[in-house]
């Protein structure tokens, strides 16, 4: 059950975080060709998998299991509760939701005053920054009894389906449902943050339902994000209603 | 690097939402209430999930 949650989180995580970064590789692609914004791209994505199995390898060799446990499931705490935090804030209208033709757009803006080697520099750094997030919860994810084959699948097949569809539409990839996935995502590394912190502190005991407590928490955190974006939407229009 | 840091630990308020559930974890914890601090800490994160959207 573990490995099918672990690669479903990172696939979903790591879809996001690709759309985001094809979006600025399209856009360095118009102005300096597919060849070249594709190299830093591929550049971009070997430091990421270097670094991957770089501090992988690091961290298992360093921490005893409490320690790994108790430090990824913190990593993924503040992972978790921050996309969650994101989707609820945007599904209740708080927070405009994230809008690919206007990161196109501004990518484009950017670049009409740069160089060739200055946009490469865009598609790299964009690809980079895009990627930490999924480099953080591949390691997380991964490490927890020896599950990285499954996270590191599951970002892979994100980036293999993203690039196909990318290549096929050769526009900016908008209708991707990205706040649900960020609802679920959240409440997905939440609720393994949450069960990790805790099993690190108090052992197998704390949950009486040992990995089955896993989706019940899942459930419990995006049943309360949906509860938290609907109570933050009333509030907001009871607000407006009352006026200045 | 303040971007990796971004990326890691996100900003002020998300650290202190976290850091604040796993103090009360850990004392829980400590003080030999463990099925209780598995019962309020997610309610915890939820009302910190909900300060941090509405901030």
């Amino acid at each position: 059950m573990a490995g099918w949650s672990i690669f479903l989180a990172t696939f979903l995580a790591a879809a996001v975080e690709w759309v985001e970064a094809f979006t600025i590789v399209l856009a360095v692609a118009l102005g300096i060709g597919w060849r070249a914004a594709g190299g830093a791209a591929l550049a971009a994505l070997a430091l990421l998998a270097a670094m991957t199995a770089a501090s992988g390898g690091l961290l298992a060799l360093w921490l005893d299991l409490a320690w790994l446990q108790g430090t990824i499931g913190v990593l993924l705490l503040l992972f978790g509760v921050r996309w969650l935090a994101k989707a609820v804030a945007r599904r209740a209208g708080l927070k405009a939701l994230h809008d690919e033709d206007a990161e196109f757009a501004e990518t484009r803006r950017l670049l009409a005053r740069s160089d060739r080697h200055a946009a490469w520099l865009v598609a790299f750094k964009g690809v980079l920054l895009e990627g930490l997030e999924v480099w953080l919860i591949v390691v997380a994810l991964g490490l927890q009894k020896g599950s990285t084959l499954a996270a590191a699948a599951g970002a892979l097949a994100a980036l293999v389906i993203v690039a196909a569809a990318g290549a096929f539409a050769r526009a900016p990839l908008r209708r991707v449902p990205e706040n649900a996935i960020k609802l679920a995502v959240g409440a997905m590394i939440t609720a393994f943050g949450t069960f990790w912190t805790l099993e690190a502190m108090g052992g197998a005991r704390t949950w009486p339902w040992g990995e089955w407590s896993l989706p019940a928490l899942a459930v419990f955190y995006i049943a309360g994000g949906l509860a938290l974006a609907q109570q933050l939407r009333r509030s907001r229009a009871a607000a407006s209603a009352a006026g200045p | 690097m303040s971007a990796f840091l971004k990326v890691i630990v996100g900003d002020r308020g998300n650290l202190a939402v976290v850091a604040f559930a796993v103090a009360l974890a850990a004392a829980l914890v400590e003080a030999g209430f463990v099925t209780a601090a598995a019962l309020v800490v997610p309610l915890v994160l939820l009302a910190g999930v909900r300060w941090l959207a509405a901030r």
